[in-house]
């Protein structure tokens, strides 16, 4: 569809330059970890009696210390709020651009109903944060496999790294619903920063409290990383509510962009 | 200056949401420090901590028992919620002309452009401060219980200004710097996250030491302050001030010459 | 057949009026002029009949359909050229043409070669780095290239040469001849005046006249100027249909609405050096309708 190319094209380059920064990160990150491993072994006993909360709070878990698992679970976090700035960023500009831009006069009088045209847009923008996640989720596994010393349990971490897909995706179609809303949206990288931001303080502040039910609250606390290292899998209802979440604002996004005027 | 007014006023909305979330991540961060003090067995572990987890949250200087380490440990949160608002706002305020078409109106009227600049980034250095207040005040109010406390805390501020000094700076020149001021956001933002980045690896690996006066992240160690009653490192001081000024700098002489983009 | 059909139509944005009570139909063919003054809420209609905003009230339809229920079909056969052309940035003018031209089931190279060089536009250029006037000449490439069956514009020749202008309303003209039906909203009465088959005057979100242009000429004042070989009396004019009279010494001028045999009566019998009798200017005429 020529819309959906017409994005691509224009987005390509954004998505190349994320991809890329946040796959420096990623080898970065990971070419840390010998120097924390070395240090960790040692005390693995001593930490057993750390209070969960505390592990909550900083992500950081006893018995998975050593592990690169347990080191993955650190810095997946930071890693995925970058992945996030880039997926809100997306999710806003694709549609924002029309207004701010004043291209909405020439794109919403063309032969395409308004639906398909914000179908288009977002499925152009789930492609580039699919590419992103792919790419990372890849180089994650490869990262791991290199520096780790042992041999580990890949499903943890691939679940982990799995999670950094989603949760771009709660914020892609949250970026996408408040443009949708908002269509005067000119800081777009400064809303994301700040938002994701916001949701991450969330988050630590749900985790602070201890009360779970705040956790619906943020998306990083959908995918627990503590949950994920020691079950090996996600947490039902919080998989349930990410669907919810992601199928509501997508379709609350695409009736109010259908419906809205388009002012000159 | 009516530049000046115009943009301070322009500006309070945004100002008025980051204080009340600051003031918000000081009031959780003060539950939590509750709750956790009356476990004391759970800080006698974090003193057992690996040695890079006890330099990531400076277990070895700070007293978790104590408020004053407490702070000390979610300082670090602060200033990067700080060089993020800074950033942000320096990049913006000023590409926003550019970003608008209203460039045409305002770099045409009888003022200097480094005079308009001038006055934009003096407003963003106002909100900045504002901002800097808000987070000294709300801290002495929750954290300033302890001698001697409500001073080190006016030290922290200063060392948070400071950062937030260099990135304002880094703000403002990527938006005036180069031709094109929509790119302005995305370098700030992404130099910024690459010195936390840094700073984040160093602090996990406790041996890059060498590359710290490349991060703003670790110039003011709270771990130190706080722990052990140091007083902020005077050649990081200088350095900020340095950054700060070259970095302004070089945005004044490049922003006369650009063209503008209408 | 009627292509436009616009019935009560209402648009209030909040509690501010777009337009109150508008109602017009267009026929296949015509060429339909929509004038007012600013505010009045001919873009509101223009936008309506897009589906750019939906009404309050009331009831638009193009080729016999609802506006808003089927806009994307009426689309295919509509061009539309906004009062204020802006395109995505880093595209060239054949890139977005080209980008135009693939929402239409026809393959308009041809088309856009021969509109480019007809108004002189370089295929290659940045869109980013061409003028106001240019800009408006890809937004008329674009509203054409695709043989449209109703045109509508929004101010079409602000910011064109007067060159161009002449080389665009040729193409309307073409367009027009082969059967294409255009509607477009102009502050230039002259353009109107020389165009359009048809008028609507649109004041404060309402159709004030809608008639032929011709009829809207003839039904109005004639403008007398003359010259006489002595000076002239007032008293002389004096008779119904006469205003604006002005006597200057031996000159006088007035506008005259009524009997043409008493005018040419009272007029032979002065002594004249010369007399002109004018239709007004639509401009003279319309003013009127502003004010």
């Amino acid at each position: 569809m020529n819309i959906y190319l017409h994005e691509l094209r224009a987005y390509w380059k954004n998505t190349l330059i994320w991809t890329l920064s946040l796959g420096a990160g990623t080898v970065f990150m990971f070419s840390m970890f010998p120097a924390f491993s070395g240090n960790a072994v040692a005390l693995s006993d001593a930490l057993k009696n750390y209070p969960l909360m505390i592990q909550l709070a900083f992500g950081l878990f006893v018995d998975q210390i050593g592990s690169v698992s347990g080191f993955y679970s650190f810095i997946v976090t930071f890693l995925t709020l970058v992945g996030s700035v880039q997926a809100m960023t997306l999710g806003i500009s694709v549609l924002s651009k029309e207004t701010t831009g004043r291209t909405a006069d020439f794109l919403l009088t063309r032969p395409v109903a308004r639906g398909r045209v914000a179908a288009a847009k977002i499925l152009a923008v789930f492609t580039c944060v699919a590419v992103t996640s792919a790419a990372f989720i890849t180089l994650s596994a490869v990262c791991a496999q290199a520096v780790s010393g042992a041999p580990f349990n890949h499903r943890p971490l691939l679940l982990m790294a799995l999670s950094f897909f989603f949760v771009q995706l709660m914020f892609l179609v949250l970026g996408f619903c408040a443009a949708a809303v908002i269509p005067k949206i000119r800081s777009v990288l400064p809303v994301s920063l700040s938002c994701v931001f916001a949701f991450f303080a969330l988050g630590i502040l749900a985790a602070m409290l201890g009360n779970e039910k705040l956790y619906y609250l943020s998306p990083f606390k959908y995918f627990e990383t503590y949950r994920i290292l020691t079950t090996a899998s996600y947490n039902p209802p919080f998989l349930a509510a990410w669907g919810l979440v992601v199928a509501g604002l997508t379709a609350a996004g695409f009736q109010v962009f259908i419906r809205r005027d388009v002012r000159a | 200056m009516n530049v000046y007014l115009r943009e301070t006023r322009s500006g309070l909305k945004s100002l008025i949401f980051w204080s009340l979330g600051v003031i918000l991540f000081l009031a959780a961060s003060v539950q939590k420090y509750s709750a956790l003090s009356l476990d004391p067995a759970s800080l006698d572990i974090m003193r057992q901590l690996p040695k890079a987890l006890q330099e990531m949250f400076g277990v070895g200087y700070l007293d978790f028992a104590k408020l004053s380490g407490f702070y000390g440990m979610i300082y670090p949160y602060m200033v990067l919620m700080t060089a993020v608002h800074a950033s942000m706002l320096g990049a913006v305020i000023v590409s926003k002309e550019e970003r608008d078409h209203t460039s045409e109106f305002l770099y045409a009227k009888p003022a200097s452009r480094l005079g308009l600049l001038g006055a934009k980034a003096l407003a963003a250095l106002t909100a900045a401060l504002i901002l800097n207040l808000v987070i000294g005040a709300a801290s002495v109010s929750m954290f300033g219980s302890e001698p001697g406390m409500p001073g080190t805390i006016a030290q922290l501020c200063a060392g948070l200004f400071l950062t937030q000094l260099v990135f304002l700076a880094l703000g403002v020149a990527a938006a005036a710097g180069f031709r094109q001021p929509k790119a302005a956001t995305g370098i700030a933002t992404g130099v910024m996250l690459a010195a936390y980045l840094l700073s984040v690896a160093i602090d996990v690996s406790g041996k890059l030491g060498a590359l710290k006066p490349l991060t703003p992240f670790e110039y003011f160690d709270a771990r130190r302050i706080i722990g052990r009653g140091e007083a902020l490192n005077p050649w990081y001081v200088l350095l900020c001030l340095m950054l700060a000024a070259a970095l302004t700098f070089w945005a004044c002489l490049r922003f006369n010459r650009r063209d503008l983009k209408v | 057949m009627a292509i436009v059909e616009v019935s009560h139509l209402k648009k209030y944005y909040g509690a501010a009026r777009g337009i109150e009570d508008v109602s017009f139909s267009v026929e296949e063919g015509e060429f339909f002029g929509f004038i007012g003054p600013n505010g009045a809420g001919k873009s509101t209609t223009i936008r309506t009949l897009l589906a750019l905003i939906r009404p309050t009230a009331g009831s638009a339809s193009i080729f016999g359909k609802d506006c808003v229920k089927s806009a994307p079909e009426i689309a295919r056969d509509v061009g539309y050229l906004p009062s204020e052309v802006f395109y995505y940035d880093g595209m060239r003018v054949g890139d977005l043409l080209k980008y135009s031209a693939s929402f239409y089931k026809k393959d308009c190279r041809e088309r856009i070669a021969y509109l480019a060089a007809q108004l002189d536009l370089d295929l290659k250029k940045k869109i980013d780095d061409l003028s106001f006037g240019n800009r408006k000449k890809v937004g008329i490439v674009q509203a054409l290239l695709h043989s449209p069956k109703l045109i509508i514009l929004d101010e079409p020749s602000a910011g064109l040469d007067p060159l161009m202008q002449q080389r665009f309303f040729e193409l309307l003209r073409e367009e027009n001849r082969r059967g294409a039906t255009v509607l477009f909203s102009s502050h230039v009465l002259s353009e109107v005046q020389k165009l359009c088959s048809r008028v609507a005057i649109i004041k404060e979100g309402r159709i004030i006249q809608l008639d032929a242009v011709g009829a809207l000429r003839e039904d109005n004042y004639k403008k007398v100027a003359l010259e006489a070989k002595a000076a002239l009396d007032e008293a002389l004019f004096k008779m119904d249909g006469v205003a604006s009279l002005s006597v200057n010494g031996s000159a006088a001028g007035f506008i005259y609405r009524g009997s043409v045999n008493q005018l040419l009566r009272v007029l032979s019998g002065l002594d004249l050096e010369s007399v002109t009798i004018q239709e007004p200017d639509l401009e003279e005429i319309f003013l009127h309708y502003y004010q």
